[in-house]
């Protein structure tokens, strides 16, 4: 046990700040609009196909790959919350379409693709990793530890100090009473949707060239996403930092105690998840108004 | 009625289009492959090679008339371990079903295959299939007359395999012994890809699974033995190396025969091995059967290496020729030069056997002057044919003979890449002196002794020793 007990800590960390990037986009969009996306983890899944399709199949270069690729991931995802809000506007569709729209995509790109697993794409940060506290730690992700931090406190100042950031907040309230003093609600729901989808681009873009492609690895992420979603309170945008690093110490003690296992890590977020549906219907977030 | 009539006429000839197997001068051959890889797409070159050659020269001939080859595929996309095998009984069932093929040549994993022969059985389609499992050949044994006979396993099963890959390793541990490379590899992880092919060797898992205990008498020390996960946790490989780190690996002895290990490799190439007191903080030496190390073409998604990060650089991978410009026999460097000048890639493992298939087949409806599978199956049960990777014969239970005195008649060929980013020939079964079996395969201890040659070593620190010759005591 004391052998792991500093992978666990390292690892542990760093993971926790990955879920948060990768989860924000995701609260963010169920806390401002009221809606779980499904499609949401998909976005994940076009960034990475699109970088392997810019630079390793045409050859462009990494840092317009990502570009590219962030900007189609964003495009598809306000053409996605369009199409549901157009064709599913209550929820329960909305929920729906959502997860038959990243199944289709799985299977477009399995179609494109081929169906190939294990492919690597290159990334913005090199992989070599390095000794930390006797821990074999990857620049990738103590970059995107970085990066999610810089993105949470930049979220934090345009939500919570900027006029638009009142507007979402408006919204988020009350998104009728809100219309009638002019705030064009279907407006903000873009530029949310929009900022979600970049912020699971930039997650992918960031881990997944430490990673591999393949079809249904969208899957991943939304699971990280909806339980931290899920533990931290549904919409309680704060509390998935919280949330995500329970996830990600918890997952990677499972790793390392039982390196070879498969899905046992899923396994342990989707109990934890669970867990706190059945004890903690509201989440971390939510336990004072529970316990009152 | 008219539409009636139209639809009717229509429809039948789209079926004729879409299910014709042989017309009165073709002869198809329907390929269930994983298409949706490089190793089925590779393969699926060489086949093409093969029946653009034959029907260059005139095509299958026999009672004066000449039939031309023709390639009809299904992606069963078993290169993928995780693919379930039921794809692979689809392809054969809608190969034979709606495509009506004359003959079948394909399969690739193992249990996929072994999940098609009742069919093949069945409907009577003779089948020459390379899978890697004993099973297959114990499948025709024990139902020969109830179908089994129509299958023919074109490739070396696990033991044949093994009479040489098990080899490799104990050289190299001489080598170390006798001072000829300073890489010291006793202690020694085992993984496998969890497949049917590795049962054999890897078992459950535990210091206790076969391997384990034949390398242990030949003198290693295994630190670890398990099948690696497809997909890994977390989506890194990181929590296992970092346990044989612990251990203080310093050989990773890997079999892998599907599209799962850039990931694996990649990481295994980022990882900081410091923390391996027994190398010293420099990385395993890591050795044994991954196919995917053998694609050494000229783009990011062809080159192993490339694909890999520079993950792969000192990776030693061993397969059967000619994966690169090497000669085992006189059509060798014939197949490999035009493999490459069609398809500006080069062949792996597989090629050869399938590239032979197609030549031995026809060899075989020549003889039997038909295309009845009853009548082929005599001829092909006593084909003695030199294809560019060895000589094929087959077992009286159809798996191919391989003897490995004086010479394996299908030699093991091992590779290494360097951190030029190239791959060199690191070794054959052939460069032994005064014949192969230098060494029998413990706990026999019968080995007769001898010196094994070995070309352009790469230390896992990237020195590079070169050449160098190690000598086999007799009676290891």
């Amino acid at each position: 046990m004391a052998g792991i007990l500093a992978p666990v800590l390292i690892d542990g960390a760093l993971y926790g700040c990955t879920y948060v990037l990768i989860a924000l986009g995701f609260t963010l969009l169920f806390g401002i609009s009221r809606v779980l996306n499904l499609a949401y983890g998909a976005l994940y899944m076009v960034t990475a196909y699109m970088i392997y399709y810019f630079a390793v199949e045409l050859g462009v270069s990494i840092v317009l790959s990502v570009l590219m690729a962030v900007l189609i991931a964003i495009g598809v995802g306000i053409a996605v919350f369009l199409l549901c809000v157009r064709f599913a506007p209550d929820p329960m569709r909305f929920l729906i379409v959502s997860l038959l729209v990243a199944l289709l995509l799985q299977y477009v790109f399995e179609y494109y693709f081929f169906g190939e697993t294990g492919l690597i794409i290159p990334g913005l940060i090199p992989i070599k990793e390095f000794l930390f506290l006797g821990v074999s730690v990857s620049p990738v992700y103590v970059d995107t530890a970085a990066v999610s931090v810089g993105l949470l406190i930049v979220l934090w100042w345009w939500i919570e100090g900027t006029e638009y950031g009142r507007t979402i907040r408006a919204t988020a309230e009350d998104p009728e009473t809100a219309s009638l003093f002019g705030i064009r609600v279907r407006t903000v729901y873009l530029v949310v949707v929009a900022v979600s989808s970049a912020l699971v681009a930039v997650a992918a873009a960031l881990i997944v060239p430490a990673q591999e492609v393949y079809p249904s690895m969208w899957i991943e992420p939304f699971v990280i996403a909806f339980v931290v979603a899920v533990v931290g309170g549904l919409g309680k945008f704060y509390w998935t930092i919280p949330a995500a690093f329970l996830l990600s110490f918890t997952q990677v003690f499972v790793e390392y105690q039982y390196p070879t296992s498969v899905s046992l890590s899923d396994i342990v977020a989707f109990a934890v998840a669970i867990g706190f549906i059945i004890i903690l219907p509201r989440g971390i977030g939510g336990i004072r108004r529970d316990a009152a | 009625m008219v539409i009636l009539i139209v639809a009717g006429v229509g429809g039948y000839f789209a079926y004729k289009y879409y299910t014709t197997s042989s017309s009165s001068n073709t002869i198809t051959v329907g390929m269930p492959m994983p298409l949706n890889s490089l190793i089925g797409q590779n393969m699926l070159d060489a086949a093409q090679l093969a029946v653009n050659q034959i029907n260059a020269a005139g095509g299958v001939t026999f009672n004066g008339t000449s039939y031309q080859y023709k390639i009809v595929t299904y992606d069963t996309q078993e290169a993928d371990p995780s693919i379930p095998i039921q794809n692979g009984i689809n392809g054969v069932t809608s190969l034979i079903t709606t495509n009506h093929v004359n003959f079948l040549v394909g399969g690739y994993r193992s249990d996929v295959v072994l999940a098609e022969l009742p069919i093949v059985a069945q409907y009577k389609e003779l089948y020459i299939t390379f899978g890697a499992d004993t099973g297959i050949s114990t499948y025709v044994q024990q139902n020969y007359s109830v179908g089994g006979k129509y299958i023919f396993n074109g490739f070396l099963n696990t033991t044949n395999q093994g009479a040489q890959y098990g080899t490799l390793p104990i050289y190299l541990l001489l080598a170390y012994m006798e001072g000829k490379i300073p890489t010291n590899i006793t202690k020694i992880a085992i993984l496998g890809e969890d497949a049917a092919w590795t049962k054999a060797d890897i078992g459950s898992g535990g210091l206790s699974c076969p391997l384990a205990i034949a390398f242990g008498y030949a003198g290693f020390q295994p630190t670890y033995c398990n099948v690696f996960p497809l997909n890994p946790s977390g989506g890194s490989y990181d929590s296992l190396l970092s346990t044989l780190a612990a251990d203080g690996t310093q050989a990773i002895y890997m079999l892998a025969a599907g599209t799962e290990t850039p990931l694996l490799i990649s990481n295994y190439g980022a990882f900081d091995w410091s923390t391996d007191a027994a190398t010293h903080g420099a990385k395993p030496l890591l050795l044994g059967a991954d196919v995917m190390a053998e694609f050494n073409g000229n783009s990011a998604s062809t080159n192993y290496y490339q694909m890999t990060s520079a993950g792969a650089a000192d990776e030693m991978t061993f397969g059967w020729g000619p994966t690169l410009a090497q000669s085992f026999t006189s059509t060798s460097l014939p197949f490999y030069n035009d493999f490459v000048a069609n398809y500006s890639q080069n062949p792996i493992f597989a090629d050869g056997f399938v590239y032979s298939a197609f030549y031995y087949l026809a060899s075989a409806i020549e003889a039997a002057k038909s295309i009845n599978a009853n009548a082929v199956i005599p001829y092909l049960e006593k084909t003695d044919f030199t294809g560019p990777m060895g000589i094929i014969t087959f077992s009286s239970s159809h798996g191919l003979l391989v003897p490995i005195n004086p010479n394996p008649a299908i030699p093991a060929f091992g590779m290494q890449w360097h951190k030029d980013g190239k791959l060199y020939p690191l070794w054959s079964s052939l460069w032994s002196s005064p014949n192969y079996a230098a060494v029998d395969i413990p706990p026999y201890g019968t080995g007769a002794g001898g010196t094994v040659s070995f070309e352009n070593f790469e230390t896992p620190s990237g020195q590079l020793i070169g050449n160098f010759t190690v000598v086999v005591p007799k009676g290891l």
